[in-house]
């Protein structure tokens, strides 16, 4: 518990040369950023730039490689996010962390319960208080109701609310907002103002640039895991952020384009999809030959698109929730299970490689043939020296890197083994190929390999549809591109007339000029 | 002020007594039996219904405290045995022995349990293969030690007490009352059974908000372990000596009871009060079947098709509210998603 609060300007939290690195990738490099008592302080960057594991790192919840935290002028080091929340640090995530079959009293109290004088939990004292704070952020549900059963908003108001009533001197807010209403951003903003006035210092990130011009009074811009700008929010202007934000040089290894002649009819044609909860009246084509980039921001909806597409739209939800069309060769086709899409000639290599894409503890044979046993196979039984076969001409073609095709997948390096995901498109042939992030995780050797592959693909007849959050992947690989953002297409670019600003703007929702045919609906 | 309406009391009898459908059952058997079951409708009948339940709710209530966590304890039938030979043995008819054996042997399955539950904890090893290891590992001891043959006998006056009625109530009911109180408090009132569910709902977040997962994990495989041992005391009540054999069948009995009673085997719901309507259950089913003359391979068939339908009624109703809730969650107009700001 914290209240002493220290007077406005005088540095609450300072982070001096913190790096992390995942893997090949370096989330963030030497950053350096004081958060002030009595200030907002928006933090922002692209997709990856490492706000969130910034934010992470202060509130316990990562370790830094390298760097030092200092918290009220003294260094610290949070063994956990409890820990830092009992020092005065609050993190409210984009990822809720309340139990959702717990009632909403017990999950902002848990783990401090109060207790009566006979050692039982003091159950009023929870309702009491939790009603309290909860009518202070204007929520509506109550402290007995379940979490589970709430609406979405209300469950991040109650998440805020369990932060809130910690009373942090440091309060970090990582989109809070992207799952409220009007009148509970409104809210959130005068409960915002009210505690920077009385001296929290409060980090906040947003998606959002007016929102942030609207509230924060500094902003500090990442890029890279490096932090490009640092300024008092009247000294600069959105152009001035979003330049901050991109303007990574183009790295030379994208494979040329080659105009290949458009056919007349479309390989996929999408007509106004719908899934409740992530996209809304989602129309384009995907023509053979050509390689789509769709673009956006994390939650745009894109992952779930190309899911939906593969017929498995993330659970609860079915494919029988999917509102509109789909066609596919011009034949308008239903497509209500992987192994549907997969007899359509659809391919999907999913974000996650490890729990979607690979089978880790077979072998690379093994996971090359999965999709294809029912061609390799007679009467039932798999034709194992085929399957061999065709294993083997897929490693020399992708030059995977593997003491043999027995070996499991789990042992190969990340870009090995994102190139298995990719040859099992690859042998089965497919008209239709859906990449979600295909390149993440993977070193840059592996990606330009990538890429080659991705475009001898099309320039074989196959229409890539692919997701990336790098920007200059979009623009060097693509031959159109599409711009989600909440749920829907929000416009459609040409990689040699647009340029990095300008996608991000549209991600951002900064610009509606794009797409004149789907002007204000 | 907590707003009395009929929504919370509905929550406040299930916090307590379960699931209220689980209760209709009990009923409905009761009536049910009363009308179609020669000799059920006896105040005999109930009592030996009630007294044969006894040993089966004090294991289901342990198996109750580890399948909230998320896991389960299919080690209980064996720390019966064990409980209840350990005990004899210790016992050997000797009025004088009776709490210092109690004693001995409840912390014999506390520490069993408990270092069940610590493998769990700290390995990470899938509490299912953990406690089938200790199963074996307790039962071969149980048949080493009795060298498979009776083991042992309890004081006379437990036996009385096995059998005996005050008013017209079975004293093993009656002395079931307190333990059942105490699990439904530690369940509901304490800050260690917040954190029983806190478990079972999400682990990651559990430890995020500063739970010791671990010591829940460790606490709630030890009660089981204790319980399971205890039961073994009140068996041999019934029993009159200590069976190398006696926990046969436990283990699948207290799973059954605890689910049709509502908790779910993910972990984080239900609770003893359910339990105690499904162990009702299950012994209501045995004693229709007893009076009938049916023999026990279909009294074994008829709780699989109990547990089936328990199963799957919680399952389907589990799938529909989650779908209702993601589908209502983003209707146009609901709060969460309004129409973007530059609409």
């Amino acid at each position: 518990m914290s209240t002493t609060l220290t007077a406005t300007g005088t540095p609450v939290l300072e982070a001096s040369r913190i790096g992390k690195r995942f893997g090949f990738t370096v989330a963030l490099d030497e950053v350096s950023a004081t958060f002030r008592a009595g200030e907002i302080h928006a933090l922002l960057g692209e997709n990856g730039a490492g706000k969130t594991t910034l934010t992470r790192i202060i509130a316990g919840v990562e370790s830094a490689d390298t760097g030092e935290l200092r918290f009220a002028g003294e260094r610290v080091d949070f063994a956990s996010p409890a820990a830092a929340l009992a020092q005065g640090i609050g993190l409210i995530h984009q990822e809720l962390s309340l139990i959702p079959s717990l009632s909403v009293g017990a999950n902002v109290f848990l783990g401090r319960e109060p207790r009566t004088t006979r050692g039982s939990v003091d159950d009023r004292a929870i309702h009491r208080q939790t009603s309290a704070i909860l009518r202070y952020v204007g929520a509506s549900c109550r402290s007995g109701d379940v979490v589970e059963s709430l609406p979405l908003a209300q469950q991040q108001l109650v998440e805020i609310a369990r932060i809130l009533d910690r009373r942090p001197r440091l309060l970090i807010m990582d989109e809070p907002t992207a799952s409220l209403s009007r009148e509970n951003v409104a809210r959130l903003f005068e409960i915002m103002r009210e505690l920077r006035d009385s001296g929290v210092a409060i980090v906040y990130i947003s998606h959002e640039i007016q929102e942030v011009f609207a509230i924060a009074d500094r902003v500090t811009v990442l890029r890279d895991g490096r932090v490009t700008m640092t300024k008092p929010i009247s000294e600069t202007k959105a152009d001035e952020v979003v330049r901050m934000m991109v303007g990574r040089e183009l790295e030379a290894l994208f494979p040329p384009r080659k105009q290949v002649a458009r056919s007349p009819q479309p390989v996929l044609e999408v007509a106004g999809l719908s899934l409740p909860g992530h996209f809304e009246d989602v129309s384009f084509s995907l023509y053979a030959g050509e390689v789509v980039g769709l673009a956006g921001l994390v939650g745009a909806g894109r992952s779930e698109l190309v899911q939906s597409l593969f017929g498995a739209p993330p659970s609860p939800l079915t494919p029988r929730d999917l509102g509109g069309s789909v066609s596919v060769h011009g034949r308008r086709v239903t497509i209500s299970s992987p192994r549907e899409a997969i007899a359509q000639g659809i391919g999907l290599v999913p974000e996650d490689r490890k729990t979607e894409g690979l089978l880790l503890t077979l072998a690379l044979a093994e996971n090359i043939t999965l999709p294809q046993l029912a061609e390799l196979a007679r009467y039932g039984v798999v034709d194992r020296a085929r399957g061999a076969r065709l294993a083997a001409e897929q490693i020399a073609r992708l030059r995977i890197v593997t003491p043999s095709a027995a070996v499991p997948v789990r042992s190969l390096s990340g870009g090995n083994q994102q190139k298995v995901v990719l040859a099992k498109w690859l042998a089965k042939r497919c008209s239709i190929l859906l990449l979600d992030e295909p390149t993440r995780g993977v070193d840059i050797g592996a990606k330009t390999e990538i890429y080659a592959f991705v475009r001898e693909l099309a320039e074989n007849g196959t229409a890539v549809l692919f997701i990336s959050s790098s920007l200059p992947e979009i623009l060097g690989l693509s031959d159109r591109i599409l711009v989600m953002r909440r749920g829907r297409i929000e416009a459609e670019h040409e990689p040699d007339t647009t340029s990095e600003e300008r996608l991000l703007s549209a991600a951002l929702g900064l610009a509606r000029e794009e797409r004149p045919e789907h002007a204000e609906a | 002020m907590p707003r009395p309406d009929s929504r919370s009391a509905v929550s406040a009898f299930q916090r307590w007594a379960g699931p209220v459908w689980v209760w209709t059952v009990v009923g409905a058997m009761v009536v049910a039996g009363s009308l179609g079951v020669a000799d059920f409708a006896l105040l005999s009948n109930f009592q030996a219904v009630g007294q044969a339940a006894v040993p089966l709710a004090v294991v289901a209530i342990g198996e109750t405290f580890v399948i909230l966590t998320g896991g389960i304890d299919i080690s209980v039938a064996a720390m019966l045995s064990l409980g209840n030979t350990l005990s004899m043995g210790l016992m050997a008819g000797h009025e004088g022995r009776v709490w210092f054996a109690i004693l001995l042997t409840v912390l014999a399955g506390l520490a069993a349990g408990a270092t069940s539950g610590l493998i769990v904890a700290k390995l990470r090893v899938p509490s299912f293969i953990v406690t089938l290891g200790a199963a074996n590992i307790v039962q071969g001891i149980v048949f080493a030690y009795t060298k498979q043959g009776t083991y042992g006998s309890p004081a006379p006056s437990l036996v009385n007490l096995g059998y005996a009625n005050w008013g017209p109530f079975p004293a093993l009911v009656i002395l079931l009352l307190p333990l059942l109180a105490v699990a439904l408090w530690v369940q509901n009132r304490t800050r260690a059974g917040r954190h029983v569910y806190a478990t079972g709902g999400d682990p990651a977040i559990a430890r995020l908000a500063g739970i010791s997962v671990t010591r829940v994990r460790i606490a709630a495989f030890a009660a089981s372990g204790g319980l399971a041992a205890l039961a073994g005391v009140v068996i041999s009540m019934r029993l009159g000596s200590g069976e190398p054999l006696a926990g046969t069948g436990f283990d699948w009995d207290a799973v059954t009871a605890v689910v049709i009673g509502g908790t779910a085997l993910r972990g984080g719901k239900g609770g003893v009060g359910g339990t105690i309507g499904g162990v009702l259950i299950v012994a209501m089913i045995n004693d229709f079947m007893n009076l009938q003359g049916i023999s026990t391979f279909w009294q074994t068939v008829a709780k699989g098709i109990v547990i089936f339908a328990a199963v799957i009624a919680g399952a389907g109703t589990e799938l529909l509210t989650r779908r209702r809730r993601q589908l209502l969650r983003h209707l146009p107009g609901s709060a969460a998603r309004e129409a973007p700001a530059h609409g």
